[in-house]
């Protein structure tokens, strides 16, 4: 695993996890959407980066 | 007992506290166990983090407060205090004959498998049309499909007050079949009636 892959995997997890806390303290449905449409996504990129630096160091 | 709201936000900021000792020390992940902290720092915890924090907005989504939260649903929220009992929704309402903080979703969803999910999705629908369609005016809101009696029959099949009714035992198969609706047009007609609610009387005892 590169640094470099690691600390942008953590950045987008981070902020991902920032966004889908901030929208569970609001009970509406644009809180949803905001979790849904920003905050799943930063975290699933996270995670792809990761994914991806594991499977690239391993080759 | 400890509370799921506990749970989760222990998860989410083990979650954070995790992506922040890798954000600032990438280098941990050269070791094997830097590599373990990085499985679970930056996949799954995160994956337990999204996937609770969903379910809390499922739960949520059921509240009567979270329905009446969109400003084209105030008028529905307000026919729930109607004075009158021939108002179907508010009668239930007003009589916990529905729980008061989840009447919309204990009417609205549906009794079948994946119910909840198909009512989610028409929830969905609804933000949709909020925030990339055109939204009707609150009166012109009509149910996406006929409201099926399964809904109502969830609770009344089998109710005292449902089997000893003449007019329900009569109609039984029918009800039961879908084939006449319960809200035909002389049994219970009036539900919201939102058009109408500036000739009626609130009970002042609402929530």
């Amino acid at each position: 695993m590169t640094e470099r892959r690691v600390r942008i995997a953590a950045a987008l997890v981070l902020a991902g996890l920032i966004v889908e806390l901030t929208a569970l303290r609001w009970a509406h449905p644009t809180a949803f959407l905001v979790f849904a449409l920003a905050g799943v996504p930063f975290v699933a990129a996270g995670i792809l980066v990761l994914l991806y630096s594991v499977v690239s160091t391993t080759k | 007992m400890i509370a799921g709201g506990t749970i989760s936000a222990v998860v989410f900021l083990l979650s954070i506290v995790l992506v922040i000792v890798l954000l600032a020390r990438p280098a941990l992940t050269h070791t094997r166990e830097g590599k373990v902290l990085a499985f679970f720092g930056l996949f799954l915890f995160p994956i337990l983090s999204s996937g609770i924090g969903f379910s809390v907005h499922v739960e949520h989504s059921k509240h009567t407060a979270f329905c009446l939260s969109c400003h084209i649903m105030e008028p529905y929220g307000k026919s729930l205090s109607v004075d009158d009992p021939h108002y179907l929704a508010a009668t239930h309402f007003q009589n916990h004959r529905v729980p008061a903080d989840e009447a919309c979703y204990t009417c609205h969803t549906d009794y079948a498998l994946y119910g909840d999910l198909r009512a989610k999705w028409s929830g969905l629908n609804h933000v949709w049309v909020q925030y990339l369609g055109k939204p009707p005016a609150p009166e012109a809101i009509r149910l996406f499909t006929a409201y099926n009696n399964r809904e109502c029959l969830h609770c009344h099949l089998g109710a005292r007050s449902f089997e000893e009714s003449p007019i329900h035992s009569a109609m039984r198969n029918d009800l039961v079949s879908n084939q006449t609706s319960c809200l035909t047009a002389g049994c219970h007609d009036t539900v919201h009636n939102v058009a109408d609610l500036g000739k009626v009387k609130f009970w002042k005892g609402a929530p």
